[in-house]
């Protein structure tokens, strides 16, 4: 069964992250529906809001979420995520965001199973090639 | 040839010789018994002395529990843990704070039976000052009839000083290298946070399908991320500068004089909106301290305060010095808007972390007090219930 993506949410606190993101997802496909949230609990009353009204939507919604936020973090984040209707989780893929690269957040990461998989900034093309793609990395 | 009277008296004189020396040498011995303490080899007499002279109180109970006897120190530390008399023929449990009853006869009963039990206990003494003591509680005898149990204590207090001193300093690295782990994981996320912006940016620029408007915008995301590395940069300098700068002299700083300088530093803010500061500075006008340290404490601390008023209701900020156990105590006690700390945890004092994010602000300035109190041998706590204001306290030494 193919897996189709159409819709992006990203969270993240830096404007220009988002920005850069946005751009790279756009110039690969018109169709994927993009939003982006400076703060986590908007991101999280997004996903309310949507998953309510189309229930039975098909495609794939891929989360790109960033660790080290103020606010809410992205780990805060997740900690509600987990909350939500598993019929939910299973159109969403999930992935962590950071330009961290301290070991604990990655092992920690990787070994939730909310976690699709720990990106490292930058971001380049291919990496968004690789998430439009070919999604089922785990 | 010799006359034999002259034998028998030359033999007269050398027993009557023989009897004398002996006689001299007992007596000679006797006085130099009476000058040792040879004597203490008699039954009994030794152990006495031991006993009394102990370093460790030694109390003998039967199994009534009744005082047998005891040696000197027992009565000492009786008299100077209890403040009571410790006196043949009594009720060994009378001794005993109520809480410590139940236990120390527990302890006693296993005795009785030959089980040897112990444990380590903490006092204050009649001149104020905490003891430790290593208690120990062991059967006289295996043999049923003769069953009694000894109490033996020993005064632990410089062992334990040392091994609680010593623990404090081992908590005290530990947290150091926390904060070292957190400071190098803290620089490697900032550092590369506005430089893989750079990156991507350069990456995109280099795109054939961009608009003038993006190629714009881009390159003011790459100017906009290179100030932010810089700026990174520069707080990691400072920071860092100042870690290494213990050449500022401690001084006397009278505080009502540094909140003076602070309301002019912060006069237009101030006046800009409706802030009341109040400040009580009777009980200990000055502190001993590096002058610049305490002004940017207070500095940081007021205009926090300041930046996380409440909007719609007027900012009262109480600033008060008073002597506490460890030497002074101050108290900046704010009706902001507070943090909820169940979330924010001891995160609030950590580099680059923010907890109003609709709030201009940097996360460097809580970080910098705290680090800044530590310099000056001082602990900072916070509490705080959000929507109705916040309190810092520092202990200084």
């Amino acid at each position: 069964m193919t897996r189709t993506v159409t819709r992006f949410i990203l969270v993240d606190d830096d404007p220009i992250h988002l920005k850069l993101s946005t751009f790279q997802i756009g110039s690969l496909s018109k169709s994927i529906s993009i939003c982006s949230f400076l703060q986590a609990e908007k991101a999280l009353d997004h996903i309310r809001s949507i998953y309510d009204k189309e229930a039975n939507t098909q495609g794939i919604t891929i989360i790109m979420l960033n660790i080290n936020m103020d606010g809410l973090s992205g780990w805060d984040f997740l900690e509600v995520y987990e909350t939500f209707r598993k019929d939910w989780r299973d159109r969403i893929d999930l992935f962590f965001v950071s330009a961290s690269i301290d070991p604990n957040d990655m092992k920690k990461a990787h070994s939730n199973p909310n976690v699709k998989d720990y990106l490292i900034k930058p971001l380049n093309r291919s990496d968004f090639i690789n998430l439009i793609g070919n999604i089922s990395i785990k | 040839m010799i006359p034999p009277n002259l034998i028998l008296f030359g033999l007269f004189a050398l027993v009557c010789g023989a009897v004398l020396l002996f006689l001299m040498k007992k007596r000679l011995n006797a006085r130099q018994a009476s000058t040792s303490i040879r004597h203490l080899r008699e039954p009994g007499a030794g152990q006495q002395i031991i006993f009394e002279h102990a370093r460790t109180a030694y109390v003998l109970v039967d199994t009534e529990f009744q005082v047998v006897t005891f040696n000197h120190r027992a009565a000492s530390f009786t008299k100077a843990i209890f403040g009571k008399e410790l006196i043949e023929d009594t009720y060994a449990m009378d001794y005993f704070p109520e809480e410590r009853k139940q236990p120390v006869k527990d302890m006693l009963t296993k005795a009785f039976s030959g089980i040897e039990s112990g444990y380590e206990t903490e006092y204050v003494n009649d001149e104020g000052h905490a003891m430790w003591y290593d208690v120990k509680i062991y059967s006289t005898s295996t043999s049923e009839k003769t069953a009694g149990a000894i109490i033996a204590v020993r005064d632990i207090t410089e062992k334990k000083s040392m091994e609680l001193q010593r623990e404090s300093m081992t908590a005290e690295l530990i947290q150091h290298n926390r904060n070292l782990e957190q400071f190098a994981y803290i620089v490697s996320h900032n550092l590369r946070a506005p430089l893989a912006n750079i990156i991507g940016l350069a990456e995109v620029l280099s795109m054939p399908e961009l608009s003038d408007d993006q190629t714009q915008d881009f390159i003011n995301g790459i100017t906009t991320s290179s100030r932010k590395l810089d700026e990174v940069i520069i707080d990691l300098d400072h920071i860092l500068h100042f870690r290494n700068s213990d050449y500022e002299k401690k001084v006397e700083v009278n505080l009502d004089q540094l909140l003076e300088n602070i309301q002019a530093v912060l006069r237009d803010v101030i006046n800009a909106s409706s802030i009341r500061i109040l400040s009580d500075f009777n009980e200990v006008p000055c502190v001993y301290g590096i002058k610049s340290y305490m002004h940017s404490i207070f500095y940081n601390l007021v205009s926090n305060s300041i930046k996380y008023k409440q909007e719609d209701k007027e900012l009262v900020i109480e600033i008060k010095s008073r002597k506490s156990k460890e030497g002074t105590e101050l108290t900046f006690k704010d009706n902001g808007l507070g943090i909820d700390l169940n979330r924010a945890g001891d995160k609030i004092f950590g580099l680059y972390k923010r907890f109003h994010p609709d709030i201009e602000g940097k996360g460097m300035g809580l970080f910098m007090t705290k680090t800044q109190v530590e310099k000056l041998g001082g602990r900072i706590s916070v509490e705080s219930t959000p929507g109705e204001g916040a309190t810092f306290k520092i202990q200084l030494l």
